[in-house]
């Protein structure tokens, strides 16, 4: 794609089976990689459960499994809120990829520098 | 400015989708242009067109419809969103005619999230709702 790159923020906030918007946020996110965009992932509130590991729904793919798949999107940079993680008491030996935990004054900065953000 | 619209709440959600058109024309009344309008999620449902009006609800499809008409807007449609919702354009009807129906027509258009990433990267602000 000729036009310039962008900085896409898709935040993920929703519960992993809660409704749709974890696999829509999914999709999305996988898009933007693909169009070669500089997308970066934020796990914050409920949607950092999405992260843990070992996810056995009955009705859908696995969340967790599906973002493991992020690092072969070329999509590194994965954060989650440390204090959503802490919050809930999720270790983040758990996690199913490797996310950077942010402070609420890093995460203002991350917000800060995108072109766009896309919540869900 | 360039802005791009992406609405993911459902049009049943009254409130918040007129706001969302409420927005959309203070921007074209400001003088900024509108690049795209996307729906997403459950906000494909606009979209659909088998469905009865009830004299009491109010129209919110038509207050869409006539501000997409007065802009000349070709809004996008998420195909897997809408797809999930049993909703089709005409060319993916015709290719399973046993199994569905269209009923996403004019002016809405059925695109990819390759769209919704171009809109983006051609817009100085992209507003979400829902």
């Amino acid at each position: 794609m000729s036009t310039p790159k962008k900085n896409l923020l898709f935040i993920f906030k929703s519960t992993p089976y809660g409704g749709m918007a974890s696999q829509e946020a999914f999709d999305a996110i996988v898009s933007a990689t693909i169009f070669e965009q500089n997308a970066c992932a934020l796990f914050i509130d409920d949607g950092v459960f999405q992260l843990i590991k070992g996810q056995q729904p009955n009705f859908r793919a696995s969340q967790a499994k599906q973002l493991s798949s992020l690092p072969f999107y070329d999509l590194e940079k994965i954060y989650a809120c440390k204090r959503s993680v802490q919050a809930r008491d999720i270790k983040t030996q758990n996690f199913c990829l490797d996310a950077e935990l942010l402070s609420q004054e890093q995460i203002f900065d991350l917000i800060h520098c995108q072109d766009h953000i896309l919540s869900f | 400015m360039i802005f791009s619209i992406l609405i993911k709440n459902s049009p049943c959600n009254l409130e918040l989708s007129s706001c969302a058109l409420k927005y959309c024309e203070s921007l074209v009344n400001q003088g900024h242009s509108i690049e795209q309008i996307f729906f997403y999620g459950d906000g494909v449902e606009i979209a659909n067109n088998n469905r009865l009006q009830s004299p009491d609800d109010f129209n919110i499809y038509q207050k869409w419809y006539d501000f997409f008409e007065e802009q000349r807007l070709e809004p996008l449609v998420c195909s897997t969103a809408a797809a999930r919702r049993g909703l089709f354009g005409d060319e993916e009807a015709a290719r399973n005619p046993q199994h569905i129906t269209a009923n996403i027509f004019a002016p809405f258009s059925i695109a990819g999230l390759g769209q919704l990433v171009e809109a983006c990267t051609r817009s100085d602000r992209l507003i979400s709702f829902g």
